[in-house]
């Protein structure tokens, strides 16, 4: 199992979508996951921007607490 | 590739934000299996952060919607607010979006993850969609005009397709529909000129692998409208779309949409000379044999003239005469009948002699079936 399949599988990518990635050949299904993950950590990286930018608006010294309250 | 299959693959590799180009591997793979993967990907990604977006929903809640409205456009952003908008009570997201910006809304419905977002779309104004539907056309953003029309109130539907004038962004829309069912309903509402504007943008941008894919979606009334249209495009048109047909294996399509033309229209195409050519009828009867599409075939066959009835039975008789055998006995009796009974006289005998060689069997079982019918008479003299 790749390395890119096996971090999907850990982030909780459902069973449907892994035992499609799994029916393909190694090479391709190597290729998939890596493309999925590299789409996942785009969109998390976008989405945390996005998250910083909406607490840049709240005063400094309660940012943590917000963020915190907010996104866990 | 199969235009449905490049349909699915922009759509996947749009949600994976990589090439086109990058997913061709994929080319192959069952397209309900591709369209599940795509569907539960999207889910996850967008559940990664469902937590996040419910927090900042409940906030919102608690915010006046104009000052919700101004957070949105100038901090949170389109990514953040479509998360958010699919966690809110459709109630308030409506209000937010009625005021919200055109563009800003329509940025943000890109964002909207499709299952998540479907009780909102679906409980959008008349108002509100059209207006971020004229502004998503302007974007050319075909793929989420295609998810909105999906499961928009038919009477949004109504005011969407009143406003599209874009026979090539029709064509498109119509493509990357996920339920190809909604078809009927979409082209129903199209009126004669819009319906005429997606044929011209067929011929205009190479378009007519989708239309003739798309065609195989319709039931027989708009088919038989939209291919009366066809027919009337001329000879230089329809020789473009047997060669499309001949190319994308898309004959059966083209095939039904002839069956359901009136009769003056289908003899104008059956007999368009590009269908003489001899690597066009034996890709036509190819297919047809492997797609067992004979009961679309056969009942034309009659209508085609000497100069083309030749050519088919040249393949039928002689490069390729096992698809006689399968044609006996996958095809209704009534089709095949009509076939025989029109076969030219000096036919007849080639006809009876491949039928001899290759489908003995087919051909008793046939005539056993059909001892009465006048239409192989003289097929049986010849067959002794």
């Amino acid at each position: 199992m790749s390395d890119s399949i096996s971090t999907l599988k850990n982030k909780g990518l459902p069973a449907d979508a892994l035992a499609f990635i799994e029916s393909l050949p190694a090479d391709q299904a190597s290729k998939l996951a890596d493309t999925v993950l590299a789409a996942l950590e785009t969109k998390d990286a976008r989405v945390e921007k996005a998250m910083n930018n909406a607490l840049n608006v709240v005063p400094g010294p309660f940012r943590r607490p917000v963020k915190k309250m907010l996104f866990g | 590739m199969h235009i449905e299959t490049q349909a699915e693959l922009l759509k996947l590799s749009r949600l994976l934000e990589t090439d086109e180009a990058d997913m061709a591997f994929l080319d192959g793979q069952d397209l309900n299996t591709l369209a599940a993967f795509r569907n539960s990907v999207s889910s996850f990604f967008y559940e990664q952060h469902q937590d996040s977006y419910q927090r900042l929903a409940g906030i919102s809640k608690l915010v006046p919607t104009g000052a919700s409205a101004k957070l949105a456009t100038t901090v949170l952003g389109s990514v953040l607010a479509a998360g958010i908008a699919s966690e809110l009570p459709a109630e308030r997201a409506i209000k937010l979006a009625d005021k919200l910006p055109d563009d800003f809304l329509a940025k943000l419905c890109i964002h909207l993850e499709p299952t998540y977002s479907r009780a909102l779309l679906a409980t959008m104004p008349d108002k509100i969609v059209a207006t971020v539907a004229k502004a998503l056309l302007a974007m050319n953003e075909h793929i989420t005009l295609a998810r909105f029309v999906a499961v928009i109130q038919p009477s949004a539907l109504k005011a969407v397709t009143s406003t599209v004038n874009d026979g090539e962004a029709m064509v498109k829309i119509a493509l990357y529909l996920e339920d190809k069912s909604k078809l009927d309903t979409l082209l129903g509402l199209l009126s004669e000129t819009q319906q005429r504007a997606t044929l011209k943008a067929a011929t205009d941008h190479e378009l007519w692998p989708a239309v003739l894919s798309l065609n195989g979606h319709l039931n027989t009334q708009l088919r038989g409208q939209m291919g009366n249209l066809v027919a009337e495009q001329g000879e230089t048109v329809l020789s473009r779309i047997i060669e499309v047909a001949s190319d994308q294996q898309l004959w059966t399509n083209l095939l039904q949409a002839v069956n359901a033309m009136d009769n003056t229209h289908q003899q104008a195409v059956v007999n368009v000379a590009k269908l003489r050519e001899e690597h066009i009828m034996e890709s036509l009867i190819t297919t047809v044999a492997e797609e067992n599409s004979w009961d679309e075939l056969l009942p034309l066959l009659p209508l085609l003239d000497h100069a083309h009835l030749t050519p088919a039975l040249d393949v039928l008789t002689e490069r390729q005469p096992q698809t006689l055998d399968q044609a006996l006995s996958q095809a209704h009796d009534s089709n095949l009948l009509g076939l025989f009974g029109h076969l030219p006289e000096g036919e007849e005998q080639r006809v009876a002699k491949a039928l001899k060689n290759h489908a003995t069997d087919s051909w008793q079982a046939f005539v056993a079936r059909n001892s009465d019918a006048q239409e192989i008479a003289s097929l049986k003299a010849q067959l002794g």
